[in-house]
């Protein structure tokens, strides 16, 4: 009898005790019970199709954690994913449209101009942070602001649309049954997920964030390491912003705008610790999937768009409380 | 065993919170925008013969918007649909999300204004498609799709615009300052093209400066700040004309807060607020016309539409059938005795 | 004599979680003298003082003021008994004035108001006092050290105390400065404050001291009339103990010089220049400012610095720790939880910070290489940890040291840094890091310690080098070194 006990207490054990899996476990506890919920006031929620639009809906969002997560896990905030997104969809919209300059070019071509074009964003980021004292957060908000301001200037204040069939494939298409849009979402999340855990560098992002002078001491070229998340997280805010634009059918100059928020609260329900050091891809994903639920469950629910605000403030501050009370609670152990 | 406690104790937390959110938000609805009375639990749609509307303006922050939804909410009520109102807040994406989430709960209708004209006609065929009719009010879309489509006259509203300004500043040489359109929003685009064209064939030694602020653009405050820049930077200017609501009260504010009694402004949208400015201040005012869209009467109209195509005695007949609200004018001198129509 | 004491504490004993900081300490202070509180690091100078000072409560002993018991329970309750303190770190906001700075959060209100000018003529009253004058209403970043030093003082008057207590305050001074500080404190004697004065400068005893009281391993050693006492004596007061000194393992002594530095200069060092051999364990010894950690931290590229290094012969440069790593150094700072480790990250990825590349292939970690090697270091350390996933915040101080230290050893240096290896440390963990060291010293790596517990650095090292404010005073063979002769060194 004592055996038997004791073999399920350990099973049990390891994955309570473990306090990575115990963060994720709050965050999972409550898309549960939301799920719950809603199911109960409206029978549709579960079904394949509202999961399909759910997940369609985050892809932006989720993207764009991601790539708010890189340089957080590092221990810095980068503000201006918003703008690169809204830049990046604009820059291949026009490229594959009317042309910049008398270029056009074809949408292979386009995407990689636009993932260049935010991969110097980040680098700028990255410089300036690494080189000179200000704030992460302000210069970041900075280069959001000049590049909302590029993205006017190259648009002209107008919305590009008239996207060829690439765009609208990415947008509405799907293969075997998954939309396209998800599938590079998932694509992102497997790529991101095993650069962070399993290379070095994703190795040195998680030290910097850990403790900065250790890792310093211990040799590892933080500056480096610190540009490089900056260019990462511009060019995951390109594929998102291009994902963007195709799901809209146009390139918005307002495109993504405040964003960057709803990235943080991502961050922040799936256990990315707003100092650094600590958050896995599959918190973040979960995140994701929770603020989908929480808009499109409410929307269901016929809840209007006022209180829906409140609700997802609500549920952001609860969700955070119980990653970390509960990944402390583990850790304590 | 501390742990499971933890995990218990949570899992019981999260749920009392979902069931408490999602009760608290009933009983505070009538407040809101939407009607209470399905959203029990366990009560799946379908069995309901109540017909559901969905109505989406561009913004419930822009006061045309509020004026439509509420006229909408009205006539639903009055017809015994249940609406429901979402707010996309000028976001594309979030107002596609929003309808797509429409398919999925499987509303009746749609009333909608299109955050962008140009694109979102495919989405509109996916409602059609789902069985859900769509009736698109303002801006309507480009491809002309939706089963219904409602507007006030644009383009004439800005050619009305224009005469009633020229009329009160009276000088063909005069400088007039514009409010400049993104083309997101076409009705702008619409209105400053009726103004131009009054401007072209009547008075075209006129100097007409377009710009738009990079700073709060569509709101009240970011518009004020707008007018006064303007003002220093052309102050030799005679009159301003903004095609939307809240930019007319911006610059208003802000010329008199620069004491520029010399200023005439026309603006849109005809509001209350507009109106009671207007009685305040006399003939003289500064603001001395407003062309008036009747979102009122434009919200009863996209549901009396949406009976309409429930019964199926209103067919549109092309992608051009739009049916037009004439615009009128709200005159200082008149303002007074001004009726909104409804 | 009773009535001539304005303060007297009586068998004071406080411990921290089993270790005894304070055992049974008396102390007697007369009005309008100035005793002098000396002793080594950690010998408990600092826990006295908190208890006088109402930080920290006693767990057994009474303090009787002016011949009155109190409690003393908190720092206000110690304001208002009339004691006052200058700490050591001065405790200022930079941006507020002088004048706000002294009276903070004592401000004359008016109706909810600050009285500014009140503030102002309250400050200038106090400067009078002391003939010493800033400009109250000047910022306090515009001020160096030793001047907002001097604030500090005028603030711990303002408080109408009648003991004064100082701790450490010509640590950041020059010898100008001093003398003025000296002058200040034989004025606060006329007007018949009385001052407790920690330091362990002799020429701070002998400046203004008038009687001395010694504590060692947190018990009294000694007191003494300053005017009747020598320095030798002191220092036996501080250091004199039991010397077993331990039958230290032969080792086998190569005299290959490895690594030479000459003239090693920056803002904290002078001139320093040694030379270390194969095999060798070379200690530092000195007291808290002495600049032993910044010699490591020069030599291991953390801080910029004149001079030059050779390692077997060659000239090098460290320009920073990945490059002194890269050229076969290694480094355990001093503070485990800030510099050394990542506490929010487990056993593993601690360890293998100093080598990413070597347990990795074109970019990608090699689970079996960072185990393979991470577990071998956890068995040949002994770290005792339920396996390499732990957490580091969660084990004990000796077995996150054993990480810090594991994690420098495998980058396979030939250079060891060590700075305070035992700080912290049970005694088990204790002797189990000084084995290491000596399989390390056997395979012929070097290496260069700082202690501040004497014994531990005579019996391990094999010379000692001994530095006193940036400076090296004296290098020694272990064998001829006795504590006494090291803290002279120190304090000279």
């Amino acid at each position: 009898m004592n055996k038997k006990k004791e073999s399920k207490n350990n099973i049990f054990n390891a994955i309570v005790r473990n306090p990575n899996s115990m963060g994720l476990f709050g965050i999972i506890c409550m898309i549960i019970t939301f799920a719950v919920v809603v199911q109960l006031s409206n029978s549709v929620f579960l079904s394949r199709e509202n999961m399909f639009n759910i997940l369609k809906q985050v892809v932006t969002y989720g993207l764009l954690a991601i790539a708010m997560a890189v340089p957080l896990i590092n221990g810095n905030f980068d503000m201006s994913i918003s703008a690169s997104a809204a830049l990046s969809g604009m820059i291949a919209a026009i490229l594959t449209t009317a042309g910049f300059a008398g270029i056009k070019m074809g949408f292979a071509l386009a995407v990689f101009l636009s993932v260049c074009v935010c991969a110097l964003v980040g680098l700028i980021n990255g410089l300036i942070v690494t080189y000179t004292r200000i704030s992460p957060f302000i210069v970041t908000l900075g280069t959001q602001t000049a590049v909302k301001g590029i993205v006017y200037i190259i648009c002209k204040n107008k919305a590009v649309g008239g996207l060829g069939e690439t765009f609208t494939f990415l947008g509405f298409g799907s293969v075997a049954g998954v939309p396209v849009s998800v599938l590079i979402l998932l694509a992102v999340f497997v790529i991101m997920g095993i650069v962070l855990r399993k290379t070095t560098f994703g190795r040195k992002i998680y030290a910097n964030g850990g403790n900065y002078t250790a890792a310093y001491y211990s040799g590892i070229d933080v500056k480096r390491t610190r540009v490089l998340a900056y260019v990462v997280s511009g060019m995951i805010s390109a594929i998102a912003g291009i994902l963007l634009t195709a799901r809209s059918g146009s390139a918005q100059p307002t495109a993504a705008e405040g964003y960057e928020a709803t990235a943080i609260s991502i961050c922040a329900m799936g256990g990315v610790a707003m100092h650094g050091g600590d958050g896995s891809v599959t918190g973040i994903l979960l995140g994701a999937i929770m603020m989908g639920m929480i808009s499109n469950g409410m929307n269901l629910m016929r809840i209007g768009s006022n209180w829906q605000y409140v609700v997802r403030g609500v549920i952001l501050i609860v969700a955070v409380f119980y990653s970390q009370v509960i990944g402390d609670k583990a850790a304590k152990k | 065993m501390k742990k499971l406690t933890a995990t218990i104790l949570t899992a019981a937390l999260a749920f009392g919170l979902m069931a408490c959110g999602s009760e608290s938000a009933e009983p505070k609805k009538p407040e809101a925008e939407t009607a209470p009375e399905t959203v029990q639990e366990a009560e799946p749609e379908g069995e309901e013969d109540k017909k559901v509307i969905a109505v989406l303006p561009q913004s419930m922050a822009q006061e045309f918007g509020a004026d439509v939804v509420s006229a909408v909410e009205k006539a639903c009520d009055s017809y015994g649909y249940e609406c429901i109102v979402l707010d996309p807040d000028l976001d594309l994406s979030t107002q596609i999300s929003m309808m797509e989430d429409l398919i999925v709960q499987k509303v009746d209708g749609c009333i909608f204004s299109a955050i962008d004209t140009t694109s979102m006609g495919a989405i509109v065929e996916e409602l059609k498609n789902a069985g859900i009719k769509v009736v698109d009010f303002d801006c309507t879309v480009d491809e002309g799709n939706a089963d219904a489509s409602i507007k006030s006259d644009d383009y004439q509203g800005g050619y009305l615009a224009a005469s009633i300004l020229m009329e009160k500043v009276n000088d063909p040489q005069a400088t007039i300052i514009v409010y400049g359109t993104s083309s997101t929003i076409g009705t702008g685009y619409l209105r400053n093209s009726g103004f131009h064209a009054y401007m072209e064939e009547n008075y075209p030694d006129v100097t007409i400066v377009e710009t738009r602020p990079s700073e709060g653009a569509g709101t009240r405050d970011g518009c004020r700040t707008w007018a006064v820049d303007m003002l220093t930077a052309y102050p030799e200017a005679k009159g301003f004309f903004t095609f939307y609501g809240d930019g007319a009260i911006g610059t208003y504010f802000g010329v008199k807060d620069n004491g520029r009694e010399d200023i005439t402004i026309v603006g849109y949208d005809a509001s209350a607020e507009q109106q009671e400015i207007m009685i305040a201040d006399g003939s003289g005012c500064i603001l001395q016309a407003s062309v008036a869209q009747y979102p009122k009467m434009m919200g009863r109209m996209a549901v009396e539409t949406m009976k309409e195509l429930f019964e199926g005695t209103y067919t549109k007949e092309g992608a051009e059938d739009i049916i037009y609200i004439e615009p009128g004018v709200l005159k200082a001198e008149e303002a007074e005795n001004y009726e909104e129509k409804e | 004599m009773m009535g001539d004491y304005v303060l007297q504490m009586k068998e004071v004993s406080k411990s921290f979680g089993g270790v005894h900081a304070l055992k049974e300490v008396d102390l007697n202070l007369r009005k309008g003298e100035v005793l002098c509180l000396v002793g080594e690091n950690g010998a408990g100078k600092s826990t006295l003082m908190k208890i006088l000072s109402g930080v920290l409560t006693p767990d057994k002993g009474e303090i009787i003021l002016k011949g009155e018991k109190m409690s003393i329970r908190n720092p206000a309750e110690a304001y208002r008994a009339g004691i006052s303190i200058v700490h050591q770190e001065l405790i200022q906001i930079p941006s507020m004035s002088v004048a706000e700075n002294i009276y903070l959060g004592r401000y004359d209100t008016k109706g909810g108001f600050i009285s500014f000018r009140k503030l102002v003529e309250r400050t200038e009253e106090l400067m009078e006092k002391l003939d010493i004058y800033f400009d109250p209403e000047s910022r306090l970043s515009t001020y160096s050290v030793a001047q907002r030093q001097l604030i500090e003082i005028l603030k711990a008057l303002s408080y109408d105390a009648s003991i004064i207590i100082f701790d450490e305050p010509t640590a950041a001074l020059t010898t100008d400065e001093s003398e003025l500080l000296y002058k200040i404190i034989r004025r606060l004697k006329k007007e018949g404050l009385s001052v407790i004065f920690i330091s362990h400068r002799m020429d701070d005893i002998f400046a203004v001291g008038d009687r001395l009281l010694c504590l060692k391993d947190g018990e009294v050693s000694g007191e003494a009339d300053v005017k009747e006492i020598t320095v030798p004596e002191i220092i036996r007061m501080m250091v004199g103990r039991e010397f077993s000194r331990e039958q230290k393992k032969e080792r086998e002594q190569t005299k290959e010089v490895i690594f030479s530095v000459q003239n090693l200069t920056n803002k904290k060092l002078q001139d320093i220049s040694f030379d270390l051999n194969k095999g060798e364990v070379l200690g530092i010894g000195g007291l808290i400012d002495a600049g032993r950690t910044e010699v490591l931290r020069a030599v291991f590229g953390i801080d910029p610095c004149g001079g030059t290094m050779f390692f077997e012969g060659k000239p090098i440069c460290n320009k920073s720790p990945r490059d002194a790593i890269a050229n076969g150094f290694s480094f355990v700072p001093e503070d485990r939880k800030d510099q050394g480790l990542i506490l929010m990250a487990d056993i593993l990825s601690n360890v293998e910070l100093n080598i990413l590349k070597k347990v990795s292939c074109g970019g990608f970690m090699i689970r079996q290489k960072e185990t393979g090697m991470v577990n071998s270091f956890v068995e040949k350390l002994e770290i005792k940890a339920r396996n390499i996933f732990t957490r580091v915040g969660m084990l004990s101080g000796g077995n996150q040291q054993k990480v810090v230290i594991a994690k420098s050893l495998s980058s396979e240096p030939r250079i060891v840094l060590l700075d305070e290896p035992t700080r912290g440390v049970d005694v088990g963990a204790k002797a189990e890091i000084y084995s290491i060291i000596e399989t390390l010293v056997a395979n012929g790596v070097s290496v260069i310690m700082v202690s501040s517990e004497l014994p531990e650095l005579i019996s391990i090292s094999d010379r000692i080098m001994v530095m006193r404010e940036g400076r090296m005073t004296g290098i020694m063979d272990a064998k001829e070194a006795t504590e006494e002769k090291i803290m002279e060194m120190a304090v000279n």
